[in-house]
């Protein structure tokens, strides 16, 4: 009522304000001309106005993604009294940003710019919104497409033109805003958007208008004279893709790494255990040819059980396998589930479709523990989005998404989907039943409580009818996992694909979005086509990767190659995780960890949530308590504690002590020393001793109690970068 | 029995006499179970177990005492062994076992009579090590189907045994350890020779948490199964069950029961089964039915009083009614017209999920003649802790309680299932009655010991409906030289999360006297409404039959209270003996009621009566004010110069239904439960400026 009242009054304002000779201008909206300025001018950031709660009384939705919104703030806020039709430069709206009056952002444009010279015209013109069918954006062309410099210390201007609903075009770069997602490569002046390449490498620069976006990627050159591509195998396609780009970046891959250091790095990546030394042993001794006796063990690793145990705590880790969300029986029920799905090598869009159309008693149908964790469908649908398609919707709930085109409204459209999953306890002590409600179910919008029906987040090429009933998540499975979903596969590939190169071609990989675009798209696009052309086949995908040469390429770098750090063109070394690292401890000492109320033949990586051994050696090296579906929950940096768990904790120094263990079988053995060492290199490092190594290995062991130096130096290779290092 | 303690244990025996003299209680049965036909020695293995144990079973068989295998002071009482001879033919299922001493009755613990031989797995022998076949490499061998072995899971391990199978065999492999009586929730996995699985089970329709798979083996060769818990717990009643056969068994059933005094016609898969219910006990709610000559258990059966159809049924039907129907296929919903009255109070419930031979969790809803609903049950939104994620929670089958509409002369009720599933294992039992008041009195303890001249406690549980009036609770049968007090279930208005039922807790106190004498008998307890037109309820209580705790705390730090395993359909109320003297008495009496502006302040002794002086007594003791809501019992002080007495005070609020209450109190001397008898205590509604003070009533 009150905002009817106030209109009626700026209509009449209006009138008023046309009999005062205003300076002369063109027609001035707030949609096409003023809305971009405040943005520009800071107003929508989040430390401004633009925050939750809004800035000293007054809000603005962030970044400006609400422009009506906006308008009504400015209008309606201290009843009307930001602007003074009848002198517009005593304006609030004009006299705050130019600090003629006290204005805590700070002077945000002069007196004589520009902008306040706009936002004059539009007051005098009686502040018109502008008409959404002619003002509002519908296309932003950007210049240059892409930006590359042959050396550090290039320029290059950005160009931006804004064509509106009414066909006319306008030039908006000072508006605009451009954003390099890596400054230390390239940078860009705000005023005047040029770009200066800053050091080598590569930088996207985010192109921002009134909710436009587009991006620019930047290629600063290695400058250094004489490189010369010497080219390598190429074993399959990843290959080629990635040779390509760094022919064309003057970046040469490093070559194969050695036997030893494939059988360690693949049987970690693929299984999560560090091999025996009899396995190394054998392999390297191997004689068949490289290539083929390396395809050979990849399918072996992936055929272990090991493989399924190692793939299972990852899926456990992303669907939130936790017993404080499905009671201790659930909990292993759900394992039991994923176990089965990845040891069977179900196609991974049955997976996804029997997890989002699971319903029934979470007893019989473990999937339907799926809805257990997140429980409400907003949740349900940001970890869907998040897990299955790498989007993160989240922001959208309070205002649209600030880097990217989701609104608000699509968040709740997107959740409209899971609205009617209803859940009841089970008959059984534990057990929850997974149903679609019959009444009661539609989603509202936070805004007026209207109901918002279910739409995709992208068009479906397929014809698809989203049925108006309970029943509608059947169909945002059916198109989440279709081929023509331009998310899902490439989001598992990508995924897959930043398990064994310690990043993605996305990063990270679950933010795809326009605005962080692929390191390589051309690769991201060729794996998520063979991903479905092998019908989701996720075994297929890793042996692909697994068997490409780039995914086998040492990690010593040359010359060419030391800087890069995003196109694959070596081996990028991560700390094995929490359960890698405590079943590598086990295997290297030969003994069993103990957990508690866990079978005696448990390892690290069969433990069914992160409430066994919890507090203990795998919390310490950042085993994730499964509390949210991000990837990034796992840590693998290293840290103080870590090191002192390393040197003093128990769980090592029980280990190579232990009676049973390889340094007492090795003592009693009565092996000399020499082999010792060599044993204890293979069972911590997988490879053997070099020379120097040896020799100081038998010279310490000579020196003492064969047993306790035994231990020593299992302890201090324990201790190293080799042993805790994938590499 | 002559007594072949040696002589030089007399000494210690004098000292364990405590252990000796303890009421019965059995922890386990060695083994669990037998080959029916075939005479065993039994071991019962528990406490209060002296030479005058007799074994009271429904078993037909003989139990002769033998003389225990090992004897010394300390085994004394924990060990009664005998020798069982089947007196008759004894179909397979599982049977009560508990004993009578001179101490009184003990708890009861199911027996197993299966039809293969008999096995123990290796490890559950005395003495053997723990965790020796919890490996493929130390899988235990099984010998040739078909067989039952018994076995237990200590804590979290993996029993594996290893099973040399032909190609083409077919073999049922269960585990049968809840229905049994075990705490195990078992899972049963087959693993080919190269440890990869070929069947899993976990939970099924017929067979409840128990396990079964029906393999087929692709090849000849060892093949391993593995049983272990699904919440790999630890929990006393551990063992299990491993039967192995080539067998058939029951996959549905249809009907899921009949009516009382006719024969009823089951379909068991694919065999009609008649199931004679002409004899059945009238307070038995059920019975067993088999596939004729089954090695399998036999699997529960519903027995209800009023007329039954099977659906499908399309004419109207008349009140009472019980109707059996199955929603065979997902999404069904099965329609039902009722013939009613005007305005009359009606109740529908749905017997389907409890009875443990249906799937079904039902949605049960009532129309009016023009469509419109009158009242849902089954999908209610779960109560407010929604985030705070209970474990616990449980929900039975739906019931409805409905006012036929005042115009129209029928009303049509729907049955689905709450996820819209449905198959042969989604059958249900939708009972329609004309019914706006009742109640239910169910008894918290499966048995109870008198102590000569003391007194015990007997918790009930009061569950009303369509009422609030208090209910007092009686005993029909009590023996001469028992004293009956308490019982006092106060009423009060609905509460208001669940409006169709409340309950209430009481305590019934029994007292015996010093020189009572009395043979262990089945107690019968009753509880009566008053309704405000002057009618009376009269309600016989429901004994749990059995408990056996399952643990739910594990050191992981999560909880999931577990539901204890309870005996029901044993139809038993409530067996009870006379047991020894207790080593004290408890007395309360009130001192002292101020009436404060909040409600009242009041202050009661309490007065322990040793049997000996020298007896350590508790420091302090614990009170209820029974079913009073809104009540502390503070300021707990024991006299300074006499050791045997103290004061406490209970405080009321204005929340505290005013009402009469039973008010007991209980001390521990050890590990010997004290029961003071009651006194009445009333409570007053709280008037404002009313404060005053008062001596004792």
């Amino acid at each position: 009522m009150l905002k009817l009242h106030l209109l009626r009054n700026v209509t009449l304002l209006s009138v008023a304000v046309c009999a005062i000779p205003a300076l002369a201008a063109e027609n001035v909206t707030f949609l096409r001309d003023v809305a971009p300025i405040i943005n520009k001018a800071g107003c929508t950031q989040g430390s401004c106005h633009g925050a939750a709660k809004g800035k000293n009384g007054f809000k603005l939705s962030l970044r400006g993604y609400d422009p009506r919104y906006d308008y009504e703030a400015l209008l309606y806020d201290l009843s009307g009294r930001r602007f003074n039709r009848a002198d517009p430069a005593a304006s609030l709206m004009l006299l705050k940003p130019t600090m003629e009056v006290a204005h805590q952002g700070g002077l945000r444009f002069e007196r004589d710019s520009a902008y306040y010279r706009t936002i004059f015209n539009w007051i005098a013109q009686g502040v018109p919104f502008g008409d959404e069918s002619k003002d509002a954006v519908t296309e932003l062309r950007v210049e240059p497409k892409d930006i590359f410099m042959q050396k550090p210390g290039g320029t290059a201007v950005v160009k931006v033109v804004a064509t509106y609903k009414d066909g006319l075009t306008r030039d908006v770069t000072r508006e605009t805003s451009v954003e390099s997602n890596v400054p230390d490569v390239a940078t860009v002046d705000p005023k005047t958007a040029e770009v200066s390449g800053v050091r080598t490498g590569e930088a996207t620069l985010l192109v921002r208008y009134q909710g436009k976006f587009s991006t620019i990627p930047v290629t600063v050159l290695n400058p250094k004279p004489g490189f010369a591509w010497k080219a390598l195998p190429q074993y399959n396609f990843i290959d080629e893709k990635i040779d390509a780009k760094l022919e064309r970046l003057h970046i040469q891959p490093s070559p194969l790494a050695s036997d030893a250091v494939f059988l360690r790095r693949t049987s970690l990546d693929l299984t999560g255990q560090i091999p025996s030394p009899a396995a190394i042993r054998a392999f390297v001794d191997d004689p068949s040819p490289t290539r083929v006796k390396r395809s050979r063990m990849i399918d072996k690793l992936i055929a272990s059980p090991a493989y399924v145990d190692h793939w299972t705590v990852k899926w456990g880790d992303l669907l939130q396998s936790n017993r404080k969300y499905l009671g201790d029986k659930g909990v292993y029920q759900f394992q039991d589930w994923i176990r089965h799905a990845i040891g069977a090598n179900q196609p991974y869009d049955k997976m996804v479709l029997e997890l989002l159309t699971a319903r029934g008693s979470s007893y019989d149908n473990p999937a339907a523990n799926y809805f257990r964790v997140t429980r409400e469908a907003k949740p349900t649908m940001e970890k869907t989005t998040q897990v299955f398609m790498g989007v993160r919707m989240v922001c959208a709930q309070c205002h649209d998404h600030p880097f990217e085109r989701w609104t608000q409204s699509q968040y709740y459209q997107m959740s409209a989907f899971f609205s009617a999953v209803g859940l009841r306890a089970g008959y059984e002590v534990g057990e929850e039943i997974v149903f679609d409600q019959r009444e009661d179910y539609e989603m509202k919008h936070p805004k007026d409580g209207h109901v918002v029906k279910p739409v995709l987040l992208v068009a479906s090429n397929a014809p698809m009818t989203i049925p108006s009933d309970q029943s509608r998540r059947d169909t945002l499975a059916r198109w989440l996992v279709s081929k023509d979903n331009p998310f899902f596969a490439k989001a598992i590939a990508n995924r897959v694909w930043s398990y064994f190169f310690s990043r993605g071609i996305i990063e990270p990989v679950d933010d795809i979005r326009a605005s962080n675009p692929p390191v390589n798209p051309v690769l991201l696009e060729a794996l998520t086509k063979d991903l479905i052309d092998h019908n989701f086949d996720l075994q297929h995908l890793m042996r692909t990767i697994a068997n490409s040469r780039a995914y086998q390429a040492e990690f010593q770098t040359n010359e060419w190659n030391a800087g890069d750090r995003d196109n694959f063109s070596h081996a990028y070394p991560r700390r094995m995780t929490a359960e890698e690292l405590m079943d590598a401890v086990s295997s290297a000492a030969g003994v069993r960890a103990q957990f508690p109320e866990a079978p005696e033949d448990t390892t690290a990586e069969q433990l069914v949530d992160p409430h066994i051994g919890k507090e203990g050696f795998l919390d310490v090296f950042g085993r994730p308590l499964r509390e949210s579906a991000c990837e990034c929950e796992r840590r693998t940096d290293f840290s103080l504690p870590q090191a002192l768990n390393l040197v003093n904790g128990k769980t090592i120094s029980d280990a190579v002590a232990d009676p049973k263990g390889r340094v007492a079988k090795l003592v009693l053995s009565g092996k000399d020393d020499k082999a010792m060492v060599d044993e204890l290199y293979l069972a911590a490092l997988s490879r053997l001793p070099n020379a120097q190594e040896s020799e100081r290995g038998v010279k310490y062991l000579a020196g003492g109690a064969k047993a306790a130096r035994s231990q020593d130096l299992l302890w201090a290779l324990l201790n190293s970068k080799g042993f805790l290092y994938i590499y | 029995m002559k007594s072949r303690l040696p002589w030089h244990f007399a000494g210690l025996f004098c000292v364990a006499t405590g252990m000796l003299f303890a009421q019965p209680a059995i922890t386990t049965l060695q083994p669990p179970g037998a080959q029916k036909g075939r005479p065993f020695k039994l071991t019962i293995v528990g406490k209060g177990l002296g030479e005058e144990t007799k074994v009271w079973s429904t078993l037909p068989a003989t139990f002769t005492p033998l003389t225990p295998e090992v004897s010394s002071p300390m085994s004394d009482g924990r060990y009664a062994t005998f020798l069982v001879e089947p007196t008759s033919e004894i179909p397979v299922g599982v049977y009560p076992i508990r004993v009578l001493t001179p101490e009184g009755v003990s708890n009861i613990q199911l027996f197993t009579v299966g039809s293969f031989p008999e096995y123990t797995e290796d490890e559950s022998r005395p003495g053997a090590l723990p965790n020796s076949n919890d490996t493929i490499e130390t899988a235990q061998a099984l010998p040739s189907a078909p067989l039952t072995l018994n076995g237990t899971l200590r804590g979290a391990e993996r029993d594996i045994f290893r099973l040399n199978a032909k190609a083409g065999e077919r073999l049922v492999i269960e585990v049968e350890a809840r229905r049994c009586g075990s705490a195990i929730d078992p899972v049963l996995e087959i693993l080919d020779g190269s440890g990869k699985t070929i069947a899993h089970s976990e939970d099924g329709a017929m067979i409840g948490l128990d396990a079964r798979a029906d393999v087929t083996f692709p090849q000849a060769g060892y093949y391993y199964v593995v049983v272990h818990d699904a919440r790999f717990s630890n929990q006393a009643a551990n063992f299990y069950r491993l039967k192995i056969g080539s067998y058939a068994y029951p996959t549905e059933i249809y009907p899921l029961g009949g009516r009382r005094g006719e024969i009823a016609q089951a379909s068991v898969g694919s065999q009609k089964i008649p199931v004679d219910l002409r004899h059945v006990d009238a307070k038995a709610k059920q019975t067993v039915v088999n596939l004729p000559d089954s090695p399998a258990l036999p699997i529960p059966f519903a027995v209800g009083d009023d007329p039954e159809v099977i659906a499908p049924v399309n004419a109207t039907l008349r009140l009472p009614i019980t109707i059996n129907g199955r929603l065979t296929k997902p999404r069904e919903v099965d329609r039902y017209t009722l013939a009613v009255q005007p305005g009359e109070p009606l109740t529908l419930r749905i017997q389907a999920r409890e009875l443990g031979t249906s799937k079904l969790m039902a949605v049960l809803t009532a129309y009016d003649e023009k469509g419109t609903k009158l009242g849902r049950s089954g999908d209610e939104p779960l109560a407010e802790d929604f985030y705070n994620v209970n474990q616990s929670r449980t929900a039975g089958d739906p019931f409805l309680r409905i006012q036929a509409p005042a115009s129209g002369s029928t009303i049509t009720v729907t049955v689905e299932d709450l996820a819209l599933r449905g198959g042969s294992e989604y059958g249900y039992r939708l009972n329609a009655k004309k019914l706006d008041r009742d109640f239910r009195v169910q008894l918290g303890m499966p048995f109870v010991n008198i102590p000569a001249g003391g007194s015990v406690s007997v918790p009930v549980t009061v569950t009303r409906i369509g009422f609030d009036s208090d209910v007092t609770l009686r005993i029909a049968n009590v023996p001469a030289g028992i004293t009956v007090e308490g019982g006092f279930v106060v009423g009060g208005p609905p509460v208001k999360e669940n409006p169709r039922s409340r309950s209430g807790r009481g305590v019934l106190v029994l007292t015996a006297a010093a020189d009572a004498k009395f043979a262990p008998l089945e107690l019968h307890v009753e509880g009566v409404a008053k309704m405000p037109d002057g009618s009376e309820i009269v309600r016989e209580a429901e004994g749990p039959g059995m408990l056996v705790g399952i643990t739910g705390a594990t050191l992981q730090g999560s909880v999931d209270r577990q539901r204890p395993i309870t005996a029901p359909w044993l139809g038993l109320t409530l067996p009870s003996a006379l047991t020894k003297a207790p080593s004290a008495t408890l007395e309360v009496s009130m001192v002292e009621r101020k009436r404060m502006p909040e409600g009242d302040q009041m202050k009661f002794r309490w007065k322990w009566h040793p049997k000996d002086p020298s007896i350590a007594l508790p420091k302090a003791i614990a009170s209820e004010l029974v079913g009073a809501g809104d009540v502390r019992m503070i300021d707990v002080q024991a006299d300074p110069k006499d050791r045997t007495t103290g004061t406490f005070l209970i405080t009321t609020t204005k929340l505290t239904v005013p009402s009469k209450y039973d008010l007991i109190i209980t001390g521990k001397i050890a590990d010997e439960e004290i029961v003071s008898r009651p006194i009445t205590v009333q409570v007053e509604e709280v008037k404002t400026s009313n404060a005053e003070t008062a001596s004792a009533p």
